[in-house]
């Protein structure tokens, strides 16, 4: 029963003692160095006699290296192991990235939401935009964002993935020529692509199901809505003669306004009220992401004041959340764990 | 996870044995990555399914054994009996529509 395995018999003509492969341990070393330093104390060693023992005896003169599906397990354990392995330290990582996955979901249903309110105000003649065009093809992108923020809500994660991905995936093709990669390109590819691979990561196999009550769902929907309803009649002026005030307005009118001003209030309550260092985390990357969104529209520019000072305030507001929310975030994580390979030992 | 538990009921196994016999048993078709392989072990110990047997060095690195647990036996036991059920069922309505001329040799 508990005879000790036969030393494998593959390469025998390769069975010396001392010279071990060098250069291609030194490699999967570095790889491994991927995975947290408290899982390497307990598996590297494992890991590595493992590693070398199904490569064979390999000469270094080959610049022998590991295999890409190799690196590629060790990353994904290193991703599993980070959010949501042992310990209550790599739980509330996992759980940041979550959040961070559901809020960011969360900001491209507003912005989905509104377009498609336009569309439909568009379609049936009752509004004309002047500078607010949307394609047939963003309501695509529109409807996916919706579905899969639903999803990831309501605990369908498994859905929820490829539906955020197709929906990343008509975003960032539209995204190419319109902003015809300017620096405006990247927070917005950023604020795509940013929540999709959250949702991606934070959802594994072994992550906890939550189902979130459908208040939560509706809140940002309400929220888009109500702002809309409520800014109407500014939408009915011709445009021509609008004071400029107007325009100050319409900045601020915008969905992502919107989401600024949730974020940064959520912000504040998590800070008074003392909330778990994931959501203070997940609250700061969520700021971080409005304020390189935001950015770009809050650059001076003469003339334009109205422009620019309302998105400079909304930044200014975002960057005075971000630091306490991240610094008290860090400082109340719980301490690192080391993990253990198995109960016995 | 229902081939490693397998490699694991006739005798405790290192983390390469237990990648060899994963691949023996599905006849080649699985073969495990290391990251992969661990991924899967911290799963099934954090479950109480296996456990660490015993160390041992080897050519001056290290080998963990591994053993299934009892709940680790039930629960495959589980498993393989559900598998076998879905495979009945699709066996006999294949051979309702006349679909299967040579019934698989015996293990029905």
């Amino acid at each position: 029963m508990t005879a000790p395995e036969p030393p494998p018999t593959e390469h025998p003509e390769e069975c010396v003692n001392d010279p071990e492969p060098v250069l291609l341990e030194r490699r999967y070393r570095a790889a491994l160095r991927l995975l947290p330093a408290s899982y390497r104390a307990e598996r590297e060693e494992e890991m590595v006699a493992a590693f070398l023992e199904m490569s064979g005896d390999v000469s270094d003169e080959g610049g022998p290296r590991p295999r890409w599906g190799e690196i590629a397990s060790v990353a994904a354990l290193a991703v599993r192991v980070r959010l949501g392995g042992a310990g209550a330290r790599a739980a509330a990582w996992g759980e940041t990235v979550r959040l961070v996955a559901l809020l960011g979901l969360a900001f491209q249903a507003m912005m989905g939401l509104h377009s498609l309110v336009w569309l439909a105000a568009e379609a049936t003649g009752y509004l004309s935009a002047p500078g607010i065009s949307t394609t047939r093809f963003l309501a695509v992108a529109d409807v996916l964002w919706l579905v899969a923020f639903a999803a990831a809500m309501r605990g369908f994660t498994g859905p929820a993935k490829p539906v955020a991905v197709a929906a990343a995936a008509v975003s960032l093709v539209l995204l190419a020529p319109s902003v015809q990669l300017t620096w405006t390109a990247t927070p917005a590819a950023l604020m795509v692509s940013a929540p999709v691979l959250a949702l991606l990561a934070g959802f594994h196999d072994e992550a906890p199901v939550t189902v979130r009550p459908w208040r939560h769902i509706l809140l940002p929907v309400a929220a888009t809505l109500l702002v809309m309803a409520a800014t109407l009649p500014l939408s009915l002026l011709p445009w021509a003669i609008a004071p400029e005030p107007v325009y100050a307005m319409s900045v601020l009118i915008q969905p992502d306004a919107t989401a600024t001003v949730a974020c940064a209030v959520t912000g504040a309550v998590a800070l008074r009220r003392g909330w778990a260092p994931s959501a203070r985390l997940a609250l700061a990357v969520a700021a971080t992401l409005l304020l390189a969104w935001r950015l770009p529209s809050a650059v001076p520019e003469p003339g334009a004041a109205l422009l620019w000072v309302p998105a400079a305030i909304l930044c200014g507001v975002l960057a005075v959340v971000i630091v306490p929310l991240a610094v008290t975030g860090t400082r109340l994580l719980p301490p690192a764990r080391r993990a253990k390979p198995g109960p016995a030992s | 996870m229902f081939l490693a538990l397998t490699a694991l009921v006739d005798e405790p196994r290192h983390g390469y044995g237990i990648v060899q016999e994963v691949e023996r048993l599905s006849g080649g078709r699985v073969q495990l990555k290391i990251g992969s392989l661990y991924g899967v072990l911290d799963r099934l110990a954090g479950d109480g399914l296996v456990e660490l047997d015993r160390e041992e060095v080897w050519r001056g690195r290290l080998r963990r054994y591994y053993r299934l647990t009892d709940d680790g036996a039930r629960v495959l036991e589980e498993e393989a009996a559900r598998l076998a059920a879905n495979a009945a069922a699709a066996r006999s309505r294949l051979r309702a529509r006349g679909l299967s001329p040579r019934p698989a040799g015996g293990t029905t």
